[in-house]
Order: C-alpha cells, then structure tokens, then sequence
C-alpha cells in the first residue's frame, strides 16, 4: 500500500519536473527570440544619481541669473565672491536696437536710438537720473520697506545686484548706477562670470 | 528545481519600471537643459562717493601719511594718481594700451597697473581704497577686468585695494 503510494508520489513528481523543464525549455526559446527584458536596474542607478546631484546643484543656484548669449553675456572676473540674493538691475546688450533695463523681472526701460541718444545726452549733460528707472526702483525698495516691518529677518541693506552685458558703455552704467544710488540703492554688486582657475 | 521554482516567483513579481524611466530621462533631460549651476557667477562689490560728515572721524584720517589713490581710466590709457598726505609724493602714472599679441588690438595694461599697485601697497599696507575716474565710453567689461586689476594680485586673495568707489 505504502509502496503504491510511493509510487505514486514518484509519478507526481515526475509529472511535475517534466513540466518545469518543458517551461523552461519554452523560456529558454523565448530568450532567443529576443523577447527577454533588458535589466533596467543599472542604468536606473545612473539615473538616479544624476537626479539627485542635478537637484542638489539647482537649490544652489535657486538665484536665478538670466543669460544668454543674444541678449546678456556678462563680463570674466577673477573675483571668488559668491552672490547673495538682491534686488536685481539689469542692463542687456543694447548695440542691436533690442536692449532694455529691468528692476527683476520687470521691463522698465527700452533702450532703443531715440532713447539711447536722449540718454547719452543727458549724460554728457552730467544729468544721470533716469526718472522711470528711479520710480521702479524706489517701488522695490518700498516693497522691502514693507516686508522688513512684517519680517524682521529681512532688512532693506541698500544691495543691488547689477548684471549688465560687457559692452555696456560707461556713461549708460554711471547714469544707471546714479539712478539706483538715488533711489535708495548704493551698494552695488556688479555680477561676473567667475574665471575657471 | 527549488532554484526554478524561486526564480519564477521572481520574474512575476518584477517591477515595471518603464514609465519610471520615462519620467526620470524626462527629468534629468530638462534639468540639464535648465541648469544654470554650471555657470559660476560672483560679485564685485562697488560703492559711490560719500559724504564724510562725521569730523571726528576726519581728524582720525588726516593723522600720519594719507593716501588718495585715483586711477584714471581713458579712452587709451590708465592714469594713476596717488596723492599723499603728510609724506614724501608719488609721481603720477600712464600706461597706455599695449598691442594684444594674439588679437593685435589695442587693449588696457592690466599687468603694468597690477605691478605699480602692488608698488603702491607695499609703501601703503593699511590701505583699501581707491577711486576709479571712468571715460563715458570705456566699456563695463574693461571696468570689471580694471577692478581685478586693482584689487588682487591672484584670483582670490583681495591683497591690493579691495574697496573700489566708482566716479565720474
């Protein structure tokens, strides 16, 4: 009795190996047709690190900075100063008719001929204010005025952040930086492109 | 035949991880297209002119040898004009553009201007200032580069005359 059911558990057994050898023999031809998955795994772990290090490297430059090679090529400076966050002035490239002052993100001025000759005159003439840059300017300065009563961690350090293009001349910087100077605004911080060393 | 059976399991039970993927190329592709990170900005710091209304702090400065140190940037030359106070004077200065050797063009004496400043440190070790008289059409790149000039000997050690006030 014992010896048939032996038997038997022997056949069962066997029944079940043939099985999963005939799958696996199936497996196997599936391999060689080429429906096997790639191993994904590895190149995942690249992925992953290259996020992480790329989010890392973004919370850095949280400060955003808008170049570009049309419109704003700072000038090379040997200076290792890191930027802090200010308010910032922003003079683009103006030899191409295109190019404009902004207060952040704001356009206030275009810096077309009429505009740039009036400008260069006025220069000539030592009159440096630019009365639509002052009015933006002393709107940012009473907006961090404002903010510094309600947060005491922010305090209106008279700082600026002027990134200009490297070809801006002289007298337009002078006219602009008086212009800040005025409205409240005297520590400048002109922004460069740090040299590699 | 253990083996096989685990290795089964296995497989039925592997993560797609396809649409994963996806999002992560998605990802790292836009950051790298956003990234500013690379770009290493810094700051020159600058002032203006001030009004020195505080006497005792006047009489303070006008002890011992004083210096002034202005340099002026031409349209074709730098000039330095040191004045001292209350000591023997300091010759005025000129160096004019020097030819570029790789581009020929004309271009400012940054290294003369560096050498005379580091002259002029050595008889002045205490002081920081000076006070840069630009041309109206020098452009901002020449300034920038004139402001390194005048503050470091090497990138970094801001050993010369740090405190640049910008005038006209």
């Amino acid at each position: 009795m014992s010896n048939l059911q032996q038997q038997l558990e022997m056949l069962e057994f066997r029944r079940f190996k043939n099985r999963k050898q005939n799958s696996r023999h199936r497996k196997i031809f599936d391999d060689a047709a080429g429906a096997q998955e790639l191993n994904l795994v590895a190149m995942m772990d690249m992925f992953t690190i290259l996020l992480v290090f790329l989010l890392k490297s973004y919370s850095v430059s949280a400060m955003s900075i808008p170049v570009g090679e049309n419109r704003l090529s700072v000038p090379m400076s040997s200076h290792t100063i890191n930027p802090i966050e200010a308010v910032k002035l922003i003079i683009t490239r103006m030899d191409n008719g295109e190019g404009v002052i902004a207060v952040d993100a704001n356009e206030v001025i275009t810096l077309d001929d009429a505009t740039l000759s009036t400008l260069k005159t006025n220069a000539s003439n030592r009159k440096y204010l630019i009365d639509d840059l002052k009015v933006a300017l002393q709107a940012e300065a009473d907006k961090i005025k404002k903010l510094s009563l309600l947060n005491p961690e922010i305090t209106f350090d008279h700082k600026i952040m002027v990134i200009s293009d490297k070809d801006v001349p002289y007298w337009l910087m002078t006219s602009v930086l008086f212009t800040s100077a005025d409205a409240g605004f005297d520590q400048y911080n002109l922004v460069a492109l740090r040299e590699s060393q | 035949m253990a083996g096989g059976g685990s290795q089964n399991n296995e497989q039925g039970q592997e993560l797609n991880l396809i649409p994963y993927l996806d999002v992560m190329v998605n990802l790292v592709i836009f950051m790298l297209m956003t990234i500013t990170g690379f770009l290493n900005f810094t700051v020159l710091n600058a002032s203006i002119p001030q009004l020195n209304t505080d006497p005792s702090q006047a009489q303070v400065l006008a002890k011992g040898e004083e210096l002034l140190l202005v340099l002026r940037v031409k349209d074709d030359a730098f000039v330095v004009e040191p004045t001292v106070t209350g000591g023997p004077r300091m010759s005025k200065e000129t160096f004019p553009k020097i030819e570029d050797p790789e581009t020929k063009a004309r271009v400012y004496d940054m290294k003369g201007l560096n050498a005379l400043m580091v002259k002029i440190k050595e008889r002045f070790p205490e002081e920081n200032k000076v006070l840069m008289i630009s041309h109206s059409e020098v452009s901002y790149e020449n300034i920038v580069h004139t402001m390194d000039a005048v503050r470091e000997t090497k990138p970094g050690e801001e050993d010369l005359f740090p405190e640049v006030t910008l005038s006209i």
